[in-house]
């Protein structure tokens, strides 16, 4: 379900660089598109009940299995980061 | 010899950073530092043909890291990319004068290569996507260099249509990645040789085509093409012309559609009929055409057709489990084509842009009668434009009965009409160009044009050299063997690319 969602995001930012005729509102339409593929990005990635991909003390201590098996995957966030350079 | 490869990204890069600190001051010097970058990308390019290395960067092992891959496609992409730099660049030294900030130019331009450079080698498919994006926004950035109306304008559609085209294709890698878990290539194409294509994956697919199909200006995603591509200062016409619409475009589909994906009937059948759809639609919009950068950026439009067709019909044959020749051959014929269409199109632009420098405009009905002022200008077009149009000996003769003769052998003798036919358009806009350029009376406001000697010239003659010889590229069975074959292979046996990699 929040990947349809998204995708309607994506299809209304491309509708409004498509269709509109002021420059602003032809960018801002580029820019609603890439927001909808940083968050398709971001959602990848989740895993139901997970915790946020930052390592903290205590578990670099205990060793990174409860940490494997519980966070949300970083790579795409990083990819997020990443890519507008 | 062992060349590293991340030299062929970091050079040109570092150079780029550097180049704005000599300000307006050492503008001959940092020429003549761009001018040693692009001549040493040369020489470093024609010492790794032959040669194929997988490059792990920081010494991360795949699939952790990501990997450089030289094979045989990229080494001769790489090739194509610094030849037609090189040129571009010594042209620029002295077209350049009329604009300012050259400094600024020669930091995009070598920024531009850079990106290039790394999308050709890049062996992970997300760093293939930033170095698309660097060369891409460096050539935003170059398109509307002059800063006319005119210029802007054609930059703004290239940008919009060309960030739309990014988004399609990040949009196809998150994809991609949440269906194989990967982002390097050798390893995306193991996990979808093992579990096939679902859903997801084709759509994928299709975005892919649509994204890079507007990189490489395929018919219905060219719009961005024919406003481009004038407006653009002499040199960055020849680069966008020459090689950025084929390493962003036709390289990143061939590799993503043979050696990723592997692929079917109906993908060689799409392209197959994208690509006569540009050669056909390219070559009757540049017919009309009187502004002489225009009708040459439509006939590069067409060119990228038979490119793409020879591609397309490879692929076909290799996806019915036909005869793997003739697959070969299309293949062979497709890349030749590619390779060729870079030396003489990036030709064509510059002596655009001599014409240009010469005579204040762009306009073929305001022209006439050029033959006597710019002799040497004269003889290099004709040289390009015989090349273009498919006249033995030269280059564009040959990879075109290639293209030909693998069609017939594939029986489709239709397509190869159309190729015959497609050459016989291309004849008449070119034979318009000589009689209204070159041919014809001298009007009165241009009796005192006079050709530009030094750098302009020697970049001139070395692509028209270079014309004249690219034939022995298949005719010499030992040179056709070292550059030609290895990249054909690599797409013949696409799925062989990830054993090859992952084995390295």
């Amino acid at each position: 379900m929040p990947y349809a969602l998204c995708f309607l995001l994506f299809m209304l930012g491309l509708y409004c660089a498509v269709v509109k005729k002021n420059m602003v509102k032809i960018v801002i339409g580029i820019m609603v598109m890439e927001y909808a593929v940083n968050l398709f990005l971001v959602m990848l990635g989740y895993r139901s009940g997970g915790t946020a991909p930052i390592i903290d003390q205590g578990q670099l201590e205990s060793g990174m299995g409860q940490f494997i098996s519980s966070s949300v995957d970083p790579l795409p966030q990083a990819l997020v980061v990443h890519w507008p350079l | 010899m062992s060349l590293p490869l991340p030299l062929f990204i970091a050079v040109p890069l570092v150079m780029a950073f550097l180049l704005p600190m000599f300000g307006r001051k050492g503008k001959t010097a940092a020429t003549v530092l761009a001018n040693l970058v692009t001549v040493s990308l040369l020489v470093f390019a024609v010492a790794s043909i032959g040669k194929t290395e997988v490059y792990e960067i920081g010494k991360w092992s795949i699939p952790l890291g990501i990997n450089l891959v030289l094979d045989g496609l990229s080494s001769l992409l790489l090739l194509a990319i610094s030849v037609v730099s090189a040129a571009a660049m010594l042209f620029s030294t002295r077209y350049m004068e009329q604009y300012t900030a050259k400094t600024k130019y020669l930091s995009l331009f070598l920024l531009m290569v850079a990106g290039m450079n790394g999308v050709v080698l890049s062996g992970d498919i997300f760093n293939l996507f930033v170095f698309l994006e660097i060369a891409s926004l460096a050539s935003y950035a170059l398109v509307g260099f002059g800063c006319e109306h005119e210029e802007l304008e054609a930059s703004f559609k290239y940008m919009v249509l060309g960030s739309i085209a990014s988004i399609f294709i990040l949009f196809a890698i998150a994809l991609i990645y949440g269906n194989t878990g990967t982002l390097n290539m050798a390893y995306i194409s193991k996990a979808i040789q093992n579990s096939g294509l679902n859903a997801g994956l084709k759509f994928a697919l299709a975005l892919f085509i649509v994204g890079f199909g507007l990189k490489a200006a395929l018919v219905p995603f060219h719009a961005w093409l024919p406003d481009a591509h004038p407006s653009a200062p002499a040199p960055i016409s020849a680069m966008l012309s020459g090689i950025l619409i084929k390493t962003l475009g036709v390289y990143a589909l061939a590799r993503v559609v043979f050696n990723i994906f592997g692929v079917s009937v109906s993908i060689g059948w799409l392209l197959i009929v994208l690509g006569l759809l540009s050669m056909v639609a390219g070559a009757f919009l540049a017919i009309g055409q009187w502004d002489l950068k225009r009708l040459m950026a439509y006939s590069s439009i067409s060119q990228i057709g038979y490119v793409i067709l020879g591609i397309g019909l490879g692929a076909t044959l290799i996806a019915q489990g036909a005869n793997l020749a003739w697959a070969s051959l299309a293949i062979l014929g497709g890349l030749f084509h590619l390779v060729n269409h870079a030396v003489y199109k990036s030709l064509l632009f510059l002596t655009s842009g001599s014409v240009e420098m010469a005579t204040g405009t762009r306009q073929m009905k305001q022209m006439g009668g050029l033959a006597e002022k710019l002799p040497l200008t004269r003889t290099t077009c004709t040289v390009a434009s015989a090349s273009i149009v498919g006249i033995p000996p030269f280059s564009g003769f040959w990879s075109k009965m290639i293209l030909v003769i693998a069609a017939v052998q594939a029986q489709f003798y239709w397509i190869a009409a159309i190729i015959v036919f497609v050459s016989l358009c291309t004849l008449i806009m070119y034979l318009k160009v000589q009689r209204y350029v070159f041919l014809g009376e001298l009007p009165e406001n241009l009796q005192q044009a006079k050709e530009n000697k030094g750098s302009m010239l020697v970049a001139m003659v070395f692509l028209a050299c270079l014309c004249v010889l690219m034939g022995l590229l298949v005719l010499v069975p030992c040179l056709k063997q070292a550059i030609l074959d290895p990249a054909v292979n690599v797409l013949t046996d696409g799925l062989k690319y990830s054993a090859d990699v992952i084995g390295m």
